[in-house]
């Protein structure tokens, strides 16, 4: 059975890409717009890994980590970062938030891949 | 202070220096009419004003303070303000226009990309990175299947010509030992024949042997029964060896017959075969071509959708000169607020950056950023 990745993203073509890459690999994919919309998702279907941008309106990613992380079942649930920020600091700030990588955009597919298949619930 | 009328721009004078400058000149020329003295010396106290006024409008002044705490003037000094009141809101919509219809666009190509990508999945075209068996590979095997099945077709038509060959053999050897027979079954009768002629001359000298030579005449009658009987039964067999070699014949004919037409056939059939096989073999080829066309064709399409990544980078550009507008338009209409240094603005606006090219294009004598890494794991 397909393991299932979320992509939270604000930007649709982004999604589309990421999307087109994770099932082009045989993954299935849920997309939220933005965290607000992903933690609303999140709880209707078993997601084994979350790909999230940073800079989103309503909720960034680094809030939608933790927010996640606040949940008891959540707890290991792995997030990777994809984003344009590539400072050090914001990198921190999303490690501690209890992400488990940061991908730098633009992406290069399969380090992306690499990334999710190292990382993803079994 | 707000004055009823535009100052003329001073070099190397704040505004607030002009100000004092121009009410001491006023004041200095009105005093001798107030005490209502001689016109000569107003008109020297107003040349003296005058000159004062001069002195100070050329006077030079100490360079303005520099950084960020440095205030120069309120925005309707220059008369700049309503023009970038009015102008800027512009800038800022044909800004979100063109993010917006980008983004739509590039959506759109995305969108169809992602269909066309659909189809090659369909008609078997495997990507780059799949590391999934193509459906359209099913084909392949098909035709290489209908190769392996035709193969041996020949190879048993042939056999079953050279079975039905040896039949043919063993049909005249078998005519060849019916003639044989029916020779051996002539013998037989002229062995009767010539048994009767001598059971008559045995019979014809114990008739001329008399009473002595009774006996032996019966013995010759008897010889001569046998005989009849043996040319009877020579007759016979004859006969039959007659109908079974007239049946062995036919068989042996339709038999040659037979091998004949199959072999024309298996002739014919083996160019049949060996052109089909010449099309299948042709088929898995092209089958090969296409498919090895496909899959870079898909490759191209998906390098292609990756490449549109650009879209996100741009939004994010624009989303930030957009709200630079913005802030610029507010100032401009708001008269009272203070107009911030050029280098406070652009380190508020640099603040918002989150690309390293942003970085660069804010300053390009800057170093441009080496490359990022890929990823970082946690």
């Amino acid at each position: 059975m397909a393991k299932t990745v979320m992509i939270v993203d604000d930007s649709i073509s982004i999604r589309q890409v990421v999307g087109l890459t994770l099932r082009g690999a045989g993954y299935d994919v849920v997309e939220g717009s933005n965290g607000r919309d992903a933690l609303a998702k999140l709880g209707n279907q078993k997601v084994h890994l979350v790909v999230s941008d940073v800079n989103m309106p309503e909720m960034n990613g680094i809030e939608f980590v933790k927010a996640v992380k606040a949940q008891p079942e959540y707890r290991f649930l792995p997030i990777i970062m994809l984003t344009t920020e590539s400072g050090d600091e914001k990198k921190r700030e999303g490690q501690a938030a209890g992400a488990r990588a940061w991908v730098v955009k633009p992406f290069k597919p399969e380090v992306l891949l690499n990334a999710v298949q190292k990382l993803i619930l079994p | 202070m707000r004055l009823p009328f535009r100052l003329p721009p001073a070099p190397g004078i704040t505004p607030h220096q002009y100000r004092l400058a121009l009410a001491g000149m006023l004041v200095l020329a009105a005093l001798p009419l107030l005490d209502g003295v001689a016109l000569l010396d107003v008109l020297s106290f107003c040349g003296l004003a005058l000159l004062a006024g001069a002195a100070l409008w050329c006077a030079p002044t100490a360079p303005a303070a520099s950084g960020p705490e440095a205030g120069i003037a309120s925005a309707d000094d220059d008369g700049m303000a309503p023009l970038v009141a009015e102008v800027a809101p512009v800038w800022g919509r044909h800004v979100r226009s063109v993010k917006d219809q980008s983004e739509t666009a590039i959506a759109q190509l995305l969108g169809g990309f992602s269909a066309l990508l659909q189809h090659f999945e369909q008609a078997g075209f495997s990507g780059i990175r799949s590391g999934q068996e193509a459906a359209g590979s099913g084909s392949a095997q098909r035709l290489a299947t209908c190769e392996q099945k035709l193969d041996p077709v020949m190879s048993w038509l042939e056999q079953m010509v050279d079975s039905k060959t040896e039949l043919l053999t063993h049909v005249r050897t078998l005519s060849e030992a019916t003639s044989e027979l029916k020779s051996l079954a002539g013998e037989v009768g002229k062995i009767a024949a010539q048994t009767n002629l001598l059971a008559i001359n045995a019979a014809i000298e114990a008739a001329r042997a008399g009473e002595m030579g009774r006996g032996f005449g019966v013995i010759a009658a008897e010889v001569r029964k046998l005989s009849n009987v043996s040319a009877d039964i020579g007759t016979r067999i004859t006969k039959g060896m007659d109908r079974m070699s007239a049946t062995m014949t036919l068989t042996l004919a339709s038999a040659a017959d037979a091998d004949e037409n199959d072999r024309r056939t298996i002739g014919a059939s083996r160019g049949v075969v060996e052109e089909v096989l010449g099309h299948v073999r042709g088929l898995g080829q092209d089958a090969d071509t296409m498919r090895a066309q496909g899959s870079a064709i898909r490759g191209e399409v998906e390098q292609m959708i990756v490449a549109l990544q650009f879209q996100d980078r741009i939004r994010q550009i624009l989303e930030v000169v957009d709200a630079d507008i913005a802030r610029l338009a507010r100032l401009a209409a708001d008269a009272s607020a203070p107009l911030p240094a050029a280098e406070t603005w652009l380190l508020e606006l640099s603040g918002k950056y989150t690309m390293a090219d942003e970085h660069v294009s804010h300053a390009p004598a800057a170093r441009r950023a080496d490359a990022d890494d890929e990823v970082t794991f946690f």
